[in-house]
């Protein structure tokens, strides 16, 4: 698992390192029940504040990525179907909205839009059927 | 889990400086640095810290004692302390300090020493007197690492160093507190070093403690921004913490979340936000 | 406590070792006898200890370690009686031997007037002691010349009308004896006493 902080982003840092291990649980770098590094260590290895870490840990259980068990550590949490569908429908949004702010260079109405959509899902049908 | 240091009230007054007030706990397995420009008060709280020197009035408690009861003399084997001037006698060695330890703390590790010294290149028979100021740190510095503390007080343990070494302390404090009961206060007026490894930053001004946070909440809520002086109206006066005036534009430090996203923020160090912070002696 | 004499000695090995060799010039000396000399140097090897952790800040760094006042304080006297009896010792060795080679008629001092002098000695250091942990090592020495003085002129004035007692005293030292080390401790237990409230007092 890579973290990365940057100083120069506008995130806060728990937030960067919240983003950057759920994105990991997310795409399956981690599996379900693998132990994260504990919170000290991170902070540790990463050079900044154990406050920060055990507040990204936080969050992550708050949202159900991870599960803390006393004594032990933290354990990447099960993937629920409802958390991985919001977290589908959250980048086809940002898919949708990429869209929209390409369109206008290109000078395309949402009516323009919703033609080249029609278009590729015929495509994309005629493509499977093969 | 109880704090490391717990200090109420502390008061001291000289002719001339008065310590005021002082009111802060450092959470057992964190780092706080204090900060803090000469003659604020940084070394006078440390020495009240360990009760070198007499309180007025208030309480402190160091690892869970007061450190005016009688226990607190053994407590004292579980902090390891580095003061700014105050030093071994000058004709001593550090061959000579080692043994010198072995009878004073009862967990002198001669081994975890003797790795220090050769860490740090220090010559084992060589006299203080013939120390540069960085070795006589360093040599501090191995002493107080080297009885198995608990807790590690450190009073410009780093200044006068030059980059490298600092950074190699800085590792060195930084790994002290991988085992969650150790505990760091380091006091300093090189604030990126503070900003590199502590928890909360304690700062001092003309004897009073103008706040203790959270590191990262400080980075977090506060920015600087410039602008045009007509720009500054527009910016609601809780939100500015400290603004500096130039004949072309304002530079101020406020709180991030009470100003529109469209101002630009500059990157804001910590020691950016002690100095505006120094000025205003808010 | 042991810590502290290490510390001690090796901060007045060399100092030491020079007076070692001044002690065995002088006696060499005839007629001189090694040990006044030896009184005045073993009482000033702890005000020397002194100033060497004055000059250091040790007591500010000693105030961080897990040392008592007491003991703090108490390992000066200790310095101070342990460099007596080695020096005293000493220039007896060095005396007689210089006596068996000389082949003269002088013999081993007497035991009582080494004692006598070691008493001196330890009055001596109870008296100054407390006035260095007082006044630190500047005043210190300064105050400590000024009782030397006084009892000096005070001698002095007297040598015509030394009163009877005082000759007696001086002609039967033997009998006197029990009293004078008795008198050396008594002063020096009150002494350091003393010197631990005036240490504890201070600020570091």
């Amino acid at each position: 698992m890579d973290i990365v902080i940057s100083n120069a982003s506008r995130l806060p840092i728990y937030e960067q390192i919240y983003t950057q291990i759920k994105n990991c649980i997310l795409s399956g770098e981690l599996s379900e029940g693998d132990l994260l590094p504990s919170i000290r260590a991170l902070a540790k290895d990463l050079r900044i504040s154990v406050i920060t870490t055990r507040r990204a840990y936080d969050e992550l259980e708050k949202n159900g990525y991870i599960n803390t068990v006393a004594g032990k550590g933290s354990y990447v949490a099960g993937k629920n179907k409802e958390m991985i569908r919001e977290e589908h429908l959250k980048q086809i949004e940002n898919h949708m909205r990429a869209i929209f702010n390409l369109a206008p260079a290109c000078e395309l109405s949402l009516k323009n839009i919703m033609d080249m959509f029609q278009v590729v899902y015929k495509e994309e049908q005629h493509d499977e059927c093969n | 889990m109880m704090n490391a240091i717990e200090v109420t009230d502390l008061t001291k007054s000289y002719s001339g400086f008065t310590l005021e007030n002082l009111n802060f706990s450092l959470p057992t397995g964190s780092i706080i640095g204090l900060v803090g420009e000469n003659g604020a008060g940084k070394s006078t709280t440390i020495k009240l810290l360990m009760n070198a020197i007499s309180r007025d009035k208030g309480l402190v408690k160091i690892l869970g004692v007061d450190n005016q009861q009688s226990e607190f003399i053994s407590v004292k084997e579980d902090v390891g302390v580095v003061l700014d001037e105050a030093y071994f006698p000058e004709l001593l060695t550090p061959k000579v300090v080692s043994r010198v330890m072995k009878y004073t703390y009862r967990n002198w590790d001669e081994l975890c020493f003797s790795s220090y010294l050769a860490q740090f290149r220090l010559p084992e028979t060589k006299e203080f007197k013939d120390f540069s100021r960085g070795m006589k740190m360093k040599l501090a510095i191995a002493v107080a690492l080297s009885h198995n503390p608990r807790l590690l007080i450190l009073d410009e343990a780093t200044s006068g160093l030059d980059p490298i070494v600092r950074d190699e302390l800085l590792n060195i404090f930084n790994d002290f507190t991988r085992e969650e009961s150790h505990s760091i206060l380091l006091s300093s007026h090189i604030v990126s070093d503070l900003e590199k490894i502590c928890d909360y930053i304690a700062f001092i001004h003309n004897g009073r403690l103008l706040f203790c946070e959270e590191k990262d909440k400080l980075l977090e809520n506060y920015a600087i921004v410039r602008m045009s002086h007509n720009d500054f109206e527009v910016i609601p006066e809780e939100a500015v913490i400290g603004k500096k005036n130039s004949n072309y534009h304002i530079e101020a430090l406020v709180q991030k979340s009470s100003i529109s996203s469209a101002f630009r923020t500059e990157h804001t160090s910590l020691e950016d936000i002690i100095l505006f912070l120094a000025r205003e002696g808010k | 406590m042991i810590g502290l004499l290490i510390k001690d000695y090796y901060t007045l090995i060399r100092q030491m070792k020079i007076m070692l060799l001044i002690i065995i010039v002088f006696t060499l000396i005839p007629g001189f006898s090694a040990s006044g000399f030896a009184v005045v140097y073993a009482v000033l090897l702890p005000i020397s200890a002194i100033a060497y952790d004055e000059r250091s800040k040790w007591d500010s760094l000693a105030a961080m370690m897990p040392y008592s006042a007491k003991n703090l304080v108490l390992s000066k006297y200790l310095l101070g009686l342990f460099s007596l009896a080695a020096v005293v010792f000493l220039s007896v060795i060095v005396e007689s031997l210089y006596g068996l080679i000389k082949n003269s008629s002088v013999g081993i001092p007497e035991i009582a007037s080494i004692i006598v002098t070691m008493c001196v000695a330890m009055i001596l250091q109870g008296i100054v002691l407390p006035l260095m942990f007082k006044l630190g090592v500047e005043k210190g020495r300064l105050a400590f010349f000024v009782v030397i003085a006084v009892v000096v002129f005070t001698g002095v004035s007297f040598s015509g009308n030394i009163p009877e007692p005082v000759i007696y005293l001086f002609d039967n030292l033997n009998i006197f004896l029990p009293g004078a080390i008795l008198a050396a401790l008594l002063i020096n237990v009150v002494s350091v006493m003393l010197s631990t409230r005036f240490y504890k007092a201070k600020d570091y």
